[in-house]
């Protein structure tokens, strides 16, 4: 079962023992709701967050389908024009700030945090469940708001239109989001002064795996972006209800403001939304071609980079709303300076891939999806980077097949890989792997016919947030709608092939995937302090090649079929001893 | 930052790591209390003012309530005399100054945290960043192309 | 089950007190980096609008009260004193100084607050305000007579109304926040041990302290050379 691996030349440790499955583990310590909701584990904070992040996917995904729905004809086949702006509204409002911001950091970077940099809980055990309580009193106004009738201003609240003319119910609307926000605050917070402080022994800056080098940036991104639409949001309320504000032109002020302020933070946004699934990514790819990541602090610090860089940008949201000429020269250079850190992430990726021992598993088949997609997603954004095309490319459904890819194509998809790859240690049961991969492979066809026509769409001219349009386009529009329809049976399937997974899924060992890090140290899944004892870190987090874990004890049998070319055999020209031996160097 | 293991670049057996490991980690003497009952070993506890650090004295405390309160009389006196447009520079410089001695005195970054140190010259850069950035659309936007 | 020889006020999964009171203070910092970006919103779109109208903007600034503003910078200021000096009781286990000098802490802010009401009904009195139909009164009258626009006036006052009120909701909340220090205190839950909870709500206090030296020059002294005869 467990084969010690023999490299030429080294003698590797054997693989650890298989611990004792923990009694109480961090499910069943404490039974009952009550317990649940006055939890301050951050395991079981990371579940109440997944939960809840669920429902607002589906949500989305139903305004979604309204949307798609309805464009299948080209005067708007379901919807009146009213409601059809209030279902793109609900669509962006849920999605992004019920759904993909919270996604990877609160629920996976609350879960896993702590336990891969060897800590008992976050820095702030209370304060981290008052964030799970705010998120949902933020998400109840907005859906509120949204079921109430809807907003109806797109999920880019621009003044005017948003101060005085629209009737919808946009102050709950902005209330709930504003009092989400905090919740971002709260755990970026609480993720940085864990990571700072809490290490445990030996886990240096330099052994950090990758996942946590992204959250860090992510955390940076939301302490200090969010804040700003804070007040923003304020402002706009306060000029709303009481009919006089900073940004009426009337009395000298300037819509563009807002534009300015909203997208200070909403740009930074989405890079909270895209850093988590990149540590995902290096995550899984590194496990799943059981490699060592190529240039490890190269992508570490591009994580920093794309955080810092990303706050520079905004104004390429507002090239043609009227700021200066000089202005958007400067944001034009720096959206394009931003992309330098993301290639870095994608040529490191793939330089781990080559002559790795690859596996297909359904979190390495999302992670590649994500690679693939945002390559695409990104480079479609030089376009939009571009004053030139910009001028041609803004606001038509270019630019929302562009934030599709990366952020569906993207984050989704890497909020997916980390489930799947992390579902056997949180819930102590492994999926259906065959199941699985269809899913994957599902979505990533239904995403590709969704997505690809509309970036023909956008080319020729059809505006976006429209719900008609000029009868040539509508071909593109239902090849779109098809594609959505599978995209949300691809995304049903895990919905399915996970739940059942609780209960009849096979129980999963501590480390099904034979993966270096500390968070699969413990047993599947782990007790209520994640470790029997205080780790002590050896080495960094990617030692596949040499098959060492953090502590510098053996790996198991990685899965997958135990033949001549089973990647656990490591001899030849990918072991140690060839091409590749760099890469077995002890990093950190 | 990383300390002792850093020089492994030669193998893993010249590491030293087989030195480090428990030879049978389920029973290996833990350094601290064990996680799963943190009451458990009992450890000699720090000395109660370890942690402490300095306490200020407080001819610091009211020295620098005095030279805030000097600068805000100052900028009040000289905003009304006036320095015609340098008039808010000044105002600011006055209100920089006090800032950075409430920062540096009495919310203790003298004690020399790094980390909290970079938080604080972060957040000044983090707006700077939004300063800059605004201020190159809105002072620009009336120059004309060419 | 041997007696637990660490301190009662070490959290569980802290290691010692000094990592504890390290976490403790860099979270709180962490935090006023947040506080730092949120007013930067609100400077940063009164920096431009007073780059792009100065003239009217030192004209509403000029008819706006001088000396409250300087009698509550005074209070403001004499607060942070008081609450360092209550940090500094903590450390040494004084607990009858130390909730006298958060008392008084929570006086002087309140006297800031109480001020401020006097200031507001003035203002409210004298209609400096910044709607349509409130807008009225000698600011009115003088914009109109230097031949300056009352929109960018109003303008003005929706920045001094609103950063004003934010800047008031937070010592509010700090004054909150310190009361419940006091009961603290006062239950004995504040040994020297646990000094770091005073001095992270002392940290926030000082940031409005320090939000309002800003808030007070470019709100109330833009106009200061410009006399009026009232």
């Amino acid at each position: 079962m467990s084969i010690a691996v023999i490299h030429g030349g080294l003698a590797a440790s054997p693989p650890p023992p298989e611990p004792e499955p923990a009694t109480p583990n961090y499910l069943n310590n404490n039974y009952g709701i009550w317990s649940w909701l006055t939890t301050v584990d951050h395991k079981r904070i990371g579940i109440l967050y997944l939960i809840s992040i669920s429902i607002f996917f589906i949500g989305g995904g139903i305004a979604a389908g309204v949307v798609r729905t309805n464009l299948l004809s080209s005067t708007g086949a379901i919807v009146t024009e009213d409601a059809y702006n209030r279902a793109f509204t609900a669509h962006g409002v849920l999605m992004l700030f019920f759904f993909l911001i919270p996604a990877v950091p609160a629920v996976l970077g609350n879960f896993l945090i702590p336990m891969m940099i060897g800590a008992k809980d976050l820095a702030f055990p209370k304060l981290n469940l008052a964030s799970w309580y705010v998120f949902i009193a933020g998400a109840a106004c907005s859906t509120w708001a949204i079921l109430a009738g809807g907003i109806d201003t797109g999920w880019t609240l621009y003044p005017p239109y948003s101060t005085r003319a629209s009737q919808a119910n946009v102050v709950p609307g902005i209330l709930g989001v504003f009092i989400s926000g905090f919740s971002s605050i709260m755990t970026g917070l609480n993720i940085m002064v864990t990571v700072h402080k809490m290490r445990c022994p030996g886990m240096t800056w330099g052994r950090l795996p990758l996942f946590v080098w992204s959250l860090y940036g992510t955390s940076l991104i939301q302490l200090l972006g969010t804040p700003v639409i804070a007040v923003t949001l304020i402002l706009m309320g306060t000029e709303r209800i009481s009919g006089v504000g900073i940004f009426d032109p009337s009395i000298g002020g300037d819509p563009l403001l807002f534009q300015h302020l909203f997208w200070f933070y909403s740009h930074p946004a989405v890079y909270i939304m895209i850093l988590p699934g990149m540590g995902v990514v290096s995550e899984v790819l590194t496990c799943f071609s059981r490699k060592n990541i190529f240039g490890y602090h190269a992508v570490a610090w591009s994580s920093m980079g794309i955080a810092v860089v990303g706050f520079m940008l905004w104004a390429h949201h507002m090239f043609v709303a009227g700021i200066s000429f000089y202005s958007a020269l400067l944001f034009s250079f720096l959206s394009m300076l931003v992309a330098v850190p993301s290639a870095i992430k994608v040529f490191n990726w793939t330089a781990t891939l080559y002559r790795g021992s690859i596996t297909f598993q359904a979190p390495m088949l999302f992670a590649l999806g994500f690679v693939v997609l945002f390559v695409i997603g990104g480079l479609t954004g030089l376009f939009l980077a571009t004053l030139g095309t910009d001028i041609h490319l803004h606001d038509t459904y270019f630019v929302v097949a562009h934030f599709h890819f990366v952020m569906v194509g993207g984050m989704v998809m890497g909020y997916f890989a980390g489930l799947h790859f992390w579902w056997p240690k949180m819930t102590g049961r492994m999926y259906s792997d065959w199941w699985s991969r269809v899913a994957a492979s599902i979505i990533i066809v239904g995403f590709f016919l969704t997505f690809i026509p509309q970036f023909i769409l956008g080319y020729h001219g059809m505006p976006r947030r429209s719900p008609n349009y000029a009868p040539e386009f509508q071909i593109y529009n239902v090849m779109s709608t098809a594609g959505a329809s599978i995209l949300g049976l691809g995304y049903l399937l895990p919905a399915c092939y996970l739940s059942l997974s609780l209960f009849f899924g096979d129980r999963a060992t501590a480390n099904p995937w034979s993966a270096t890090g500390l968070e699969w140290v413990s047993a599947s899944p782990p007790t209520v302090f994640n470790f029997e004892f205080t780790p002590v870190v050896v080495c960094g987090p990617y030692e596949y090649a040499i098959g060492v874990d953090q502590l510098g004890r053996g790996l198991p049998e990685p899965p997958g079929p135990g033949s001549a070319d089973d990647p656990a055999s490591r001899d030849g020209p990918t072991g140690p001893a060839g091409p590749m031996k760099k890469e077995t160097e002890v990093v950190g | 930052m990383p300390q002792a293991a850093r020089g492994c670049r030669t193998g893993f057996a010249a590491c030293g790591i087989a030195n480090k490991l428990p030879t049978n980690i389920d029973q290996a003497e833990p350094e601290n209390f064990t996680m799963s009952d943190p009451h458990a070993t009992p450890v000699a506890t720090t000395s109660t003012t370890d942690h402490l650090g300095e306490t200020d004295s407080p001819a610091m405390i009211v020295g620098v309530f005095l030279a805030v309160v000097l600068l805000s009389a100052a900028n009040i006196g000289l905003s009304i005399v006036g320095f015609g447009k340098y008039t808010l520079v000044v105002q600011l410089a006055i209100g920089t100054m006090q800032a950075g001695l409430v920062s540096f005195y009495w919310m203790h970054l003298r004690q020399g945290d790094k980390v909290v140190i970079l938080t604080g010259l972060a957040s000044i850069f983090w707006m700077g960043i939004l300063f800059v950035l605004f201020m190159s659309d809105y002072m620009t936007r009336i120059m004309v192309i060419g | 089950m041997s007696a637990s020889t660490h301190s009662p006020v070490l959290k569980h999964h802290f290691e010692d007190l000094g990592q504890q009171h390290a976490s403790e203070r860099l979270g709180m910092w962490m935090f006023l980096a947040t506080e730092v970006l949120f007013f930067a919103g609100l400077f940063g779109a009164y920096t431009t609008y007073r780059l792009w109208y100065p003239a009217e903007f030192e004209a509403a600034s000029s008819h706006l009260n001088v000396l409250y503003a300087s009698i509550n910078t005074a209070l403001l200021v004499t607060s942070s004193l008081t609450m360092t000096f209550a940090i500094r009781a903590a450390k040494l286990g004084n607990r009858g100084e130390l909730i006298r000098y958060l008392l008084a802490t929570a006086a002087l802010g309140t006297a800031f607050m109480v001020v401020k009401g006097f200031e507001y009904a003035e203002d409210f009195r004298e209609h400096i305000l910044p709607g349509a139909g409130s807008f009225g009164g000698e600011i009115k009258a003088d914009a109109e007579a230097r031949g300056l626009d009352t929109g960018k006036v109003r303008l003005f006052l929706c920045f001094y109304y609103i950063m004003t009120g934010i800047h008031g909701v937070h010592l509010v909340i700090g004054i909150g926040v310190v009361l419940w220090l006091v009961q603290q205190s006062y239950t004995g839950k504040i040994p020297p041990d646990n000094y770091s909870t005073v001095e992270v709500v002392s940290l926030y206090w000082h940031l409005v302290d320090a939000i309002w030296l800003f808030l007070m020059p470019l709100l109330y002294l833009a106009g200061a050379s410009i006399k009026h005869s009232h």
